[in-house]
């Protein structure tokens, strides 16, 4: 029945894959999320339709502003004439399965919205994303969408999943936090391609960037970049904005030309969600085979070298191992 | 099975607050995903989150008399849209004639004050299913 309307709303009647209708696509990324009997489909018509997009991730610890910022960020992007979908993700909690999603609070309303926006429940999910999030990227993609801001739990330490499926990747931090730079060091601190300064209106902002500046510069791998921004009143948004649009398209960006390495990464990502929906599948699903990787596989393949798809057949045995 | 989704939000500028939080964070326990949008929400707001967010069901917290004027017109553009969304009121200021007025209007369900927080949890699951079977 899913399938039915799924391929309605994807493909045009001579089987040509389209751009659904505004209003279904928030139906549409339900459907990823839940039902991985439609996923072949929807990688079959993201396949046709993506062409380029940026996936930032942004993470950092709760309470650093980063809903705050990803909205006047959104916003600039919107502004300057970029088609802009935000997935923001927060955990689901592991003893009932229940969430409460609030990062749409610090979107603030007005303008035309025509921002897409998206709050999603970890379901599962590690390293601060949801299970389906990779998917669901590449479905905002598949839309058109060609600015997609990916917002971690912010847990801060264990966001690193996030540096695998997007590019550029923002640590939003705010003086004072010291300790938890510390403790993110060895973590998401350096998977980080900018550090956001938020709340730099603080006083003590001029001495925590310099802290900050020297512990990055006693690192022997690529320093990221530091920036300032106080989101509350938009301070630093444009400069940041400036700086993303500048920054030469990285081997994680988009989804036509990734990189060997980055096509791992990803990969990975989307195997892994395969694989963990195979799993939580009951028997009553006779009739198709959850763990038919071979299929998704085919369907990749076109895309993505083939040798390291070779690499990546070991995963399903090891993740059965692990789980 | 997949966790129902449910919108949760106040009209205009109606502040209170605490009713709207204490429900979601039930509505949670009770293993739904709530997306929380809080104060200051208008119906075209609440369409247009409906349509990205895919929620189940719309929750709004009444505590001001303002969900008489929005919520005929949040009805509206919900069938304009051809949404079928089931909408449900809760709150301290929801009169018996004004119950018997939104329900007739097309409001799914109204939970007054002292309403036992099982019988709400149960409701929006049916809700919730009905839709589902709906479509």
């Amino acid at each position: 029945m899913t399938t039915d309307w799924l391929q309605e709303a994807l493909f045009e009647p001579g089987g040509k894959a389209a751009v659904p209708p505004r209003r279904l696509w928030g139906r549409i990324l339900s459907i990823a999320e839940a039902d991985a009997a439609a996923l072949p489909r929807l990688l079959e018509w993201a396949q046709e339709r993506v062409r380029c997009a940026l996936l930032i991730g942004v993470t950092g610890a709760p309470g650093a502003g980063k809903s705050t910022l990803i909205g006047k960020l959104a916003r600039q992007m919107d502004s300057s004439g970029h088609r802009v979908g935000v997935l923001a993700i927060d955990p689901s909690s592991d003893r009932t399965g229940g969430a409460v999603l609030g990062d749409r609070l610090r979107m603030e309303a007005g303008g035309g919205d025509d921002i897409f926006f998206r709050s999603m429940a970890t379901r599962g999910g590690r390293g601060g994303l949801a299970r389906a999030t990779v998917i669901c990227a590449q479905v905002l993609a598949g839309f058109g969408l060609d600015r997609i801001i990916i917002e971690t739990t912010g847990t801060g330490q264990t966001d690193t999943a996030i540096a695998a499926v997007s590019d550029p990747v923002l640590l939003v931090t705010e003086p004072g936090q010291g300790d938890e730079i510390q403790a993110m060091k060895a973590g998401v601190m350096e998977r980080a391609d900018v550090i956001v300064v938020n709340k730099a209106d603080l006083p003590s902002t001029d001495h925590f960037c310099a802290a900050l500046d020297l512990a990055m510069s006693a690192r022997a791998s690529e320093v990221p970049q530091i920036l300032r921004t106080t989101s509350t009143s938009g301070e630093g948004i444009a400069e940041l904005a400036g700086w993303i649009a500048r920054r030469p398209v990285g081997p994680r960006s988009g989804f036509t030309s990734l990189s060997p390495e980055a096509a791992t990464d990803y990969l990975t990502e989307l195997f892994r969600v395969r694989l963990r929906d195979g799993f939580d599948r009951t028997s009553d699903d006779a009739g198709s085979d959850p763990f038919d990787i071979v299929a998704l596989t085919t369907r990749i393949d076109a895309v993505i070298d083939s040798r390291v798809i070779g690499r990546l057949t070991d995963l399903d045995l090891l993740e059965k191992e692990v789980t | 099975m997949q966790p129902i989704r449910i919108l949760v939000g106040m009209f205009g500028v109606d502040q209170h607050e605490v009713g709207a939080l204490a429900v979601s964070s039930a509505l949670s326990d009770a293993g739904m995903e709530v997306v929380y949008v809080g104060r200051f929400q208008t119906p075209e707001r609440i369409v247009s989150t409906v349509q990205d967010e895919d929620v189940d069901v719309i929750g709004i917290s009444c505590h001001s008399w303002e969900y008489i004027e929005y919520t005929p017109e949040l009805l509206r553009l919900l069938a304009e849209n051809d949404l079928t969304t089931p909408v449900v009121l809760g709150g301290s200021v929801i009169t018996a004639a004004d119950t018997s007025d939104m329900i007739g209007q097309g409001v799914a369900g109204v939970f007054g004050p002292s309403t036992p927080m099982e019988l709400i949890i149960d409701d929006i699951t049916a809700l919730a299913a009905g839709r589902n079977l709906r479509e």
